[in-house]
């Protein structure tokens, strides 16, 4: 994630922040969010197929950080699945008018779900 | 802490978001619209030019952007720095937006509408006007 992360702002300084416009980090970008995506399915599912814990009352633990944030990294996550898809469908078809704000929404929720991602693993850890 | 069934519920909405998106998504259109009429005898520079700059110039205008070849631009009629452009190009990028090849996204529904199309064959008919 914090590869995709990034590359991706690398991709977008390249397109849209006075780079050459070459497009070089466009296919890294690509195969890492695909890796990104995948791991994050895989780690998804992991953690819905496992045994259901032990009952304790609610309070505010490392286990609901961790919860919250997941919930919020992969709300993110989708987000950006389609945010992306979006953009670049945008800029495949040759249309270049708002695809700099599209870039640019696609860029911060990614950010944002990578700090979401690393409170969750943080909150894991401990 | 979430129980197991709210869990299942908001994974249920999570896969439910996925798939509505999926199925959303591509059906929308994220590209510039066709043009409304096919003029009879196009030219370049009053229409072929705009609809390049729709669909191709992002990429093949000069310098060539986003991974596009940079042996030849589209958004000149004749080069003045010996590039081939799209007087030279003219009958190859046709060929591409007649085959759905460009723009890349014309798979999913966003090239060069029909009329659009036409008015290339017509261009193309009349030999490549300036």
């Amino acid at each position: 994630m914090a590869a995709s992360c990034i590359v991706g702002q690398l991709n977008y300084n390249d397109l849209y922040g006075g780079g050459s416009g070459r497009g070089s980090y466009m296919m890294p970008h690509r195969l890492l969010v695909y890796s990104t995506a995948g791991l994050f399915t895989a780690t998804g599912i992991y953690a819905l197929l496992a045994p259901q814990p032990y009952k304790k009352p609610l309070k505010f633990d490392t286990g609901l950080v961790h919860r919250i944030a997941a919930i919020g990294a992969t709300a993110g996550m989708l987000t950006e699945v389609v945010l992306g898809f979006i953009t670049a469908r945008t800029a495949d078809s040759g249309n270049g008018s708002g695809l700099k704000q599209k870039a640019q929404i696609h860029d911060v929720v990614g950010w944002t779900t990578f700090g979401f991602m690393t409170i969750a693993g943080t909150a894991w850890l401990f | 802490m979430l129980k197991r069934d709210e869990t299942t519920r908001l994974s249920g909405l999570y896969a439910g978001f996925i798939l509505a998106m999926a199925l959303a998504v591509p059906t929308c259109s994220f590209g510039k619209p066709d043009i409304a009429t096919v003029p009879a005898h196009p030219t370049f520079e009053i229409d072929v030019k705009p609809l390049l700059a729709d669909h191709c110039l992002l990429c093949h205008g000069y310098p060539a952007t986003r991974g596009a070849p940079t042996s030849f631009r589209l958004d000149v009629y004749t080069s003045p720095d010996g590039l081939p452009a799209a007087y030279q190009e003219a009958s190859r990028f046709i060929r591409s937006i007649q085959n759905g090849k460009m723009p890349p996204s014309a798979a999913w529904g966003d090239g060069v509408g029909p009329n659009g199309k036409a008015m290339l064959q017509n261009w193309a008919a009349d030999g490549y006007p300036d």
